[in-house]
C-alpha cells in the first residue's frame, strides 16, 4: 500500500456533513474495492492491489453533494476520482489525497420515448436501460463492459464502443446534454440542458462544449464529475423485456419475428471486405459482428471445461471452427414480414455474390449468440477463460484497412497464441470488429492471456506494445488504449490532440485535484516534449520493447 | 475426512474477481427497480458488501492489506449468504470465481480469526445450549406434534424433519399439522425426531462455524439412520440446502435414505395418486406468486464431495476438474411447489426476478438477527416486487421467509398478503380414498 494518508477529523466531518455519516468510509475494508488491481483492458503486475488507495470513499446522492464533496476536496488540497460501477481499474484512485466519489446512490433513469433518449445518471446500469427501453420498443448502446457497466461513464468519460454500433452508433456520439460537476465543484449542465429545454441535444442553445470535456477518449474521471446525462436510444421491433430461453449459464433470447440472425464466412480477407461494402451501402444489418471463432466457442459452451472438451473431441460447431475465421454475424431488424423479406433476401445474396456461405446454427447456439450480441454480454464472458484480456487498435477508419489490420494482429501476437506459445490458444489473429453507423471500421485484437503467469503477463505486454510499435510505423488506425501518457507519444499522428486537451484540463483544473492516469498528463516538460519524436525510434527498437514489456509483466499498467 | 475450501485454498478464485459488477444485478433485469440480485449492497451501498466486494476484502485480509474492522465485519453480517451473486456471476466467468464458495469461507476466517459478528456469536451459543439459534427450550421442540398419533421409532416409513424455525413458530403449526394428519390418513408410517431433534448445520455453516456444522451434520445424520426410516422428508428449506450442498462438503450424507422436502414428497405421492389437491375457493381465479426461498431455490442445488481445483489447459484456460459437479442454480427445488400451486387451481404468476434468480427477502444468514435494517429492507423489496406484479398474494414454501415478509408487509403500500405454502396445502390435501386404508 502507498504511504497512508490519514484523513484529519475535520474534513471528515465536513464530508459526512455532506453525505450524512453512513455514507463515508476510510476503513481499509470499504477502500480495498477501490484499490483492485484487476487491470480489465490492461496488463496487471503481480500484485493484486493496486500501489495507491485512496483516503477516503463517499456516497453522494445528488449532484448537489457531488459538488459539495469537490469543494471539500479544493478547500482541504484533496484529489477527487469519480466511481460508477467500476469495470477493471480505470477509475482507481491516482492519488493517496484522493477521495473515491462512488456514484452508486445517483441511479436516475427516465425514459423519454418520444424524444428517443433516456435522462441517467451514472448508477443506471446498461442492463436496467435497456429493460426499461425495451417497455417503448428502443434499445441501447452497450459497450464492451456489458450490462453491467454505467452508459453515463462510457458516454462521457471513455471511448465507449460496443458490439452493436452499426445500429446504435457509439457512446461518445450517444451523449445529448449533461450535467457535471467542473474540477472546482461548480455545476454546469450543457447542451439544451443549460437553457433549461431539457436534455435533448448537446450542442446547445445551452454551452455547447461536448466536444471539449469529452472529446474522442472521454474525460477518464480527470476533468470533473458527470451526474446527468441525455443519451440516445434506438427504436427496435421488439417490445417488452425479454424472458430468456434456454438453462443457466447459457440464456439466450428469442430471434424476435422479422429479424434475421445469419452466421456468414467467405473464403479469404478480400472477399469478407467486398461482403462488407455491399452490405453497408445497402444498409441491410441492425448490428454486424466479426468474433474470432475461439470466442465464439467460448460463448457458445457454458464452462471452461465444456469449450476444453468440446475443441479436443474436435465437437465445436462449425461457427467456433479456426476455418470459419473470415466471418460476420448479421442481424437484420424488419417491421413487416415483406421488409424481413427483403433485407434477409439480399443479405443472403451478397453473401453468396461474394464467395461467402451462411453456416448452419442451431436454435440453442442461435438464441445464445443472438442474446450475448443484443445485450453485450459477449465481452465480459471473453473474460471467463483465463480472466486476462487486454486490447489493442481500434481502427475508427475505412474497412479498406480491414485486411491489414488483420494482418497486423497476427504479427503482434507472433505465435505465442499457439499451441506451446505463452498466450492463451486461440486463432491467428483475435480481431473483434464491427462497423459504427455504416461508416468507419472498428477492430479490437484481444490478448488473452493468464494473469498468474509471469512469462504470460510478459508475452501480453509484448503483444500490446508491438500493437503501437507496428501502428506507428504502418499505422492501422487509432489505438484504443490511447489513453493517459500514450496520448504523448500517440497523438503527434493524429493531429496532437493531447495539446489543446492540455490547455483545456490546465484551464479548467489547474490544480489537478480531478486526477487521472487515464486522462491527458497536465504537464510535460518542454525538454520531454522536444524529444519524445527522437525517442520514438528508440522506443520502438526491439530491446527496449522487450524491456518495456518485462516491466509492465512485473509491474502492470 | 473432506473439509469445505478455506479462504487460503480460494486465493486464486478471490484474485480473478474482475470487479465487473454482474454479481450486484440479475443475470436478465426485466426493470430498473428490481434489477438489483444482491439485499447486502442495496443496504451497504459499498462495493464491499457486493458478492464480488466481499472477495476483494477477503483476498486483502489474505494479503495483510485490509485489517479486521468492525465495518468488514459489518459488510459480511450483512450478507444473506443468498448466493444470488453466485448465480449471476458464472453467466460470464463459469467455474472461475464461483463467488459463494469463498463467501463461506470468508465467514469461516472471520470465526477463526475471532472476529465473527458478536450476535452470531451469541446465536452460535444458544444453538449449542439448546440445539436452536433462538435459545428456545430443548423440552418444546417437538409440541407442535402434541397430541398427534406417530408409529414409533424403527418401524417408520418416513422420518419428518421439521427444523427449529417451524418448531417453534406456533403460527405455522396448523399447516404443518394438517399436512401430517392428512399424511397419516393416507397410510403412510411416519415417525419424527421428536425434542431431539438436532440442527442441519445449516445456519452454523453460513455463520462460519465450520466445525460445528460438521459435528451438528454428523449427529443428525446419525439420528436420521436410528430411525430406520427410509425417506427422510424435511420442512425446512434450510436444512434441504445443507442436506444437499452442505454436507457434501464434509464428504457426509444419508446414504441410501432418500431426502426430499416436503413439496418434493407431497407432489410425489399426488403424481403416484395417492393424494390429491382440491382447488382452493379463496385463490380462484386471484394472481398468486410464488417467491422462491434461497435455500429451497439455488441452495438446495446438489453439490457434489468434488475437487474444486482447477487446471491449466491450452496456456491459460482455466478448466473444473470435476466439470460434472459446477452449478449454475438450475438444480434447486423450484417446480414441486410450483406444481402444488397449480393442482390447488392457482393462478400462478412470476415475479421479475424467480427461480435461480430470485431475490433474498433478508432473513437468513443470520442477517435477520444481526443487522434486522438490512433485513427489513429486502422484504420489503421483495414485496416491491410483489406489488409490481399483477398478483397481491405472495405464497412461500419457507417458513422463514413467510415469517419475516409477513412481519414487513404491513410497511408497504398496496395490501399483501403473505401466505405460507403448507398452510394451503393443510387446505387442499386429501388422501385418494382407495388407497387410504
Ligand atoms: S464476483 Fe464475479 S460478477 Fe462479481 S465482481 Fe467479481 S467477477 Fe464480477
Ligand atoms: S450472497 Fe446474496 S447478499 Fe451475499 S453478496 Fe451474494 S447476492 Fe449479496
Amino acid at each position: 500500500m502507498s504511504r497512508k494518508i490519514e484523513l484529519p477529523p475535520q474534513v471528515r466531518s465536513e464530508l459526512e456533513r455532506i453525505v450524512g455519516a453512513r455514507h463515508i468510509s476510510t476503513d481499509p475494508a470499504m477502500l480495498s474495492a477501490h484499490a483492485w488491481n484487476t487491470g480489465v483492458g490492461k496488463v496487471p503486475g503481480a500484485e493484486k492491489f493496486a500501489g495507491i488507495w485512496p483516503v477516503a470513499v463517499v456516497l453522494p446522492e445528488s449532484t448537489e453533494e457531488v459538488a459539495a464533496v469537490v469543494k471539500c476536496c479544493a478547500r482541504h488540497k484533496l484529489h477527487f476520482k469519480a466511481h460508477s460501477t467500476g469495470y477493471g481499474s480505470m477509475s482507481n484512485a491516482c492519488s493517496p489525497e484522493t477521495v473515491v466519489i462512488d456514484l452508486r446512490r445517483m441511479n436516475r433513469l427516465e425514459i423519454d420515448a418520444k424524444n428517443r433518449m433516456a435522462i441517467i445518471g451514472p448508477y443506471a446500469t446498461a442492463g436496467a436501460l435497456q429493460a426499461e427501453a425495451l417497455k417503448h420498443g428502443l434499445t441501447c448502446h452497450i459497450v464492451g463492459a456489458g450490462p453491467a457497466h454505467s452508459p453515463l461513464a462510457s458516454a462521457t468519460s471513455l471511448l465507449g464502443v460496443g458490439v452493436t454500433s452499426q445500429g446504435t452508433s457509439m457512446n461518445a456520439r450517444n451523449l445529448l446534454s449533461w450535467e457535471w460537476v467542473t474540477p472546482q465543484g461548480d455545476i454546469v449542465r450543457g447542451g439544451t440542458a443549460g437553457s433549461g429545454c431539457g436534455w435533448f441535444a448537446g450542442e446547445g442553445p445551452g454551452p455547447g462544449v461536448r466536444g471539449m470535456i469529452r472529446g474522442f477518449c472521454g474525460a477518464a474521471g480527470g476533468l470533473g464529475v458527470f451526474t446527468r446525462i441525455g443519451y440516445k436510444l434506438y427504436p427496435v421491433p421488439v417490445t417488452g423485456p425479454q424472458e430468456p430461453t434456454g438453462r443457466l449459464p447459457q440464456l439466450g433470447m428469442r430471434i424476435p419475428d422479422n429479424a434475421g440472425f445469419l452466421h456468414a464466412v467467405w473464403p479469404d480477407w478480400d472477399s469478407h471486405r467486398a461482403a462488407t461494402f455491399e452490405l453497408l451501402d445497402e444498409n441491410l444489418c441492425f448490428a454486424m459482428l466479426r468474433m474470432p471463432p475461439d470466442h465464439i466457442g467460448w460463448t457458445v459452451t457454458g464452462s471452461n471445461a465444456d469449450y476444453v472438451d468440446q475443441v479436443k473431441r474436435g465437437a465445436l460447431p462449425e461457427v467456433a471452427q479456426p476455418a470459419s475465421d473470415r466471418n460476420w454475424t448479421l442481424l437484420t431488424l424488419s417491421r413487416s414480414p415483406a421488409e424481413h423479406a427483403w433485407r434477409l433476401g439480399v443479405v443472403k445474396e451478397i453473401v453468396r455474390r461474394t464467395g461467402g456461405r451462411i453456416l448452419e446454427l442451431t436454435d440453442e447456439h442461435a438464441e445464445v449468440l443472438f442474446r450475448n450480441l443484443f445485450t453485450s454480454q459477449f465481452v465480459p464472458r471473453v473474460l471467463r477463460p483465463s480472466g486476462g484480456i487486454t486490447t489493442s487498435f481500434g481502427v475508427l477508419d475505412s474497412f479498406h484497412f480491414l485486411p491489414r489490420a488483420m494482418e497486423a494482429g497476427q504479427e503482434c501476437l507472433a505465435g505465442e497464441n499457439l499451441p506451446g506459445g505463452k498466450l492463451v490458444e486461440g486463432g491467428r489473429e483475435e480481431h473483434w470488429s464491427w462497423p459504427h453507423e455504416g461508416r468507419y471500421l472498428w477492430t479490437e485484437n484481444i490478448i488473452n492471456f493468464d494473469p498468474a503467469s509471469k512469462p504470460a503477463r510478459i508475452a501480453a505486454a509484448r503483444a500490446l506494445l508491438d500493437h503501437f510499435a507496428i501502428s506507428w510505423k504502418n499505422p492501422v488506425g487509432v489505438m484504443a488504449l490511447g489513453l493517459g501518457p500514450v496520448m504523448e507519444l500517440q497523438g503527434e499522428q493524429i493531429g496532437a490532440p493531447q495539446r489543446y486537451i492540455r490547455q483545456v484540463k490546465n484551464r479548467l483544473d489547474p490544480g489537478n485535484a480531478s486526477r487521472s492516469n487515464e486522462y491527458v498528463l497536465p504537464v510535460v516538460p518542454k525538454p520531454v516534449a522536444a524529444a519524445l519524436p527522437m525517442l520514438k525510434p528508440v522506443i520502438l527498437s526491439r530491446p527496449v520493447l522487450g524491456l518495456m514489456s518485462r516491466v509492465v509483466g512485473t509491474k502492470g499498467m | 475426512m473432506h473439509s469445505p475450501q478455506t479462504l487460503e485454498d480460494r486465493r486464486d478464485f478471490l484474485a480473478r474477481c474482475t470487479r465487473c459488477s454482474q454479481c450486484k444485478f440479475v443475470a436478465a433485469p426485466r426493470s430498473q427497480r428490481h434489477a438489483s440480485a444482491c439485499p447486502s449492497i442495496d443496504y451497504g451501498q459499498f462495493h464491499a458488501y457486493s458478492g464480488g466486494g466481499q472477495l476483494i476484502m477477503a483476498y486483502g485480509l489474505l494479503d495483510g492489506a485490509v485489517p479486521h474492522s468492525a465495518e468488514m465485519a459489518g459488510a459480511v453480517a450483512s450478507c444473506t449468504m443468498c448466493g444470488n451473486c453466485d448465480v449471476s456471476c458464472k453467466i460470464n466467468f463459469g467455474e472461475t470465481v464461483e463467488p459463494l464458495d469463498s463467501l463461506y469461507a470468508l465467514r469461516a476466517q472471520l470465526v477463526h480469526d475471532g472476529h465473527s459478528p458478536a450476535p452470531h456469536r451469541k446465536m452460535m451459543e444458544r444453538l449449542r445450549r439448546s440445539g436452536n439459534s433462538c435459545g428456545q427450550p430443548r423440552a418444546e421442540r417437538a409440541r407442535w406434534a402434541d397430541g398427534l398419533a406417530f408409529d414409533g421409532m424403527g418401524k417408520a416409513e418416513v422420518l419428518l424433519h421439521v427444523g427449529s424455525g417451524l418448531a417453534y413458530e406456533p403460527a405455522g403449526w396448523p399447516g404443518l399439522r394438517g399436512v401430517v394428519a392428512t399424511l397419516h390418513r393416507s397410510g403412510i408410517a411416519m415417525t419424527h425426531l421428536g425434542n431431539e431433534e438436532g440442527s442441519s448445520g445449516s445456519l452454523a455453516f453460513d455463520l462460519g462455524y465450520v466445525d460445528e456444522a460438521r459435528m451438528l451434520a454428523q449427529g443428525l445424520i446419525e439420528q436420521a439412520r436410528q430411525s430406520g426410516a427410509g425417506t427422510l422428508v424435511t420442512f425446512s428449506a434450510a436444512a434441504l440446502s445443507a442436506f444437499r450442498s452442505v454436507h457434501p462438503r464434509f464428504g457426509l450424507s444419508f446414504g441410501p435414505m432418500r431426502v426430499l422436502h416436503i413439496t418434493e414428497y407431497l407432489w410425489e405421492l399426488v403424481e403416484q395418486g395417492r393424494l390429491s389437491l382440491a382447488p382452493l375457493p379463496d385463490l380462484k381465479g386471484r394472481p398468486v406468486a410464488y417467491h422462491d426461498p434461497c435455500k429451497l431455490g439455488r441452495l438446495s442445488e446438489p453439490r457434489q464431495t468434488q475437487d474444486s481445483g482447477l487446471d491449466n489447459r491450452m496456456s491459460g484456460i482455466l478448466v473444473s476438474r470435476t466439470p460434472s459437479a459446477l452449478r449454475f442454480g438450475n438444480g434447486g427445488c423450484y417446480e414441486a411447489p410450483r406444481a402444488l400451486l397449480r393442482a390447488m387451481g392457482v393462478d400462478l404468476v412470476e415475479l421479475e426476478r424467480h427461480h435461480a434468480s430470485s431475490y433474498c427477502c433478508g432473513a437468513c444468514g443470520g442477517v435477520r438477527e444481526t443487522v434486522p435494517e438490512a433485513a427489513a429492507l429486502a422484504a420489503r423489496n421483495r414485496l416491491a416486487e410483489l406489488q409490481d406484479s399483477t398478483a397481491s398474494i405472495l405464497v412461500s414454501a419457507c417458513a422463514g421467509c413467510t415469517g419475516h415478509l409477513a412481519e414487513h408487509a404491513g410497511s408497504v403500500g398496496r395490501a399483501v398478503q403473505i401466505q405460507d405454502l403448507l398452510g394451503l396445502l393443510a387446505q387442499a390435501l386429501r388422501p385418494v380414498p382407495a388407497l387410504a386404508g
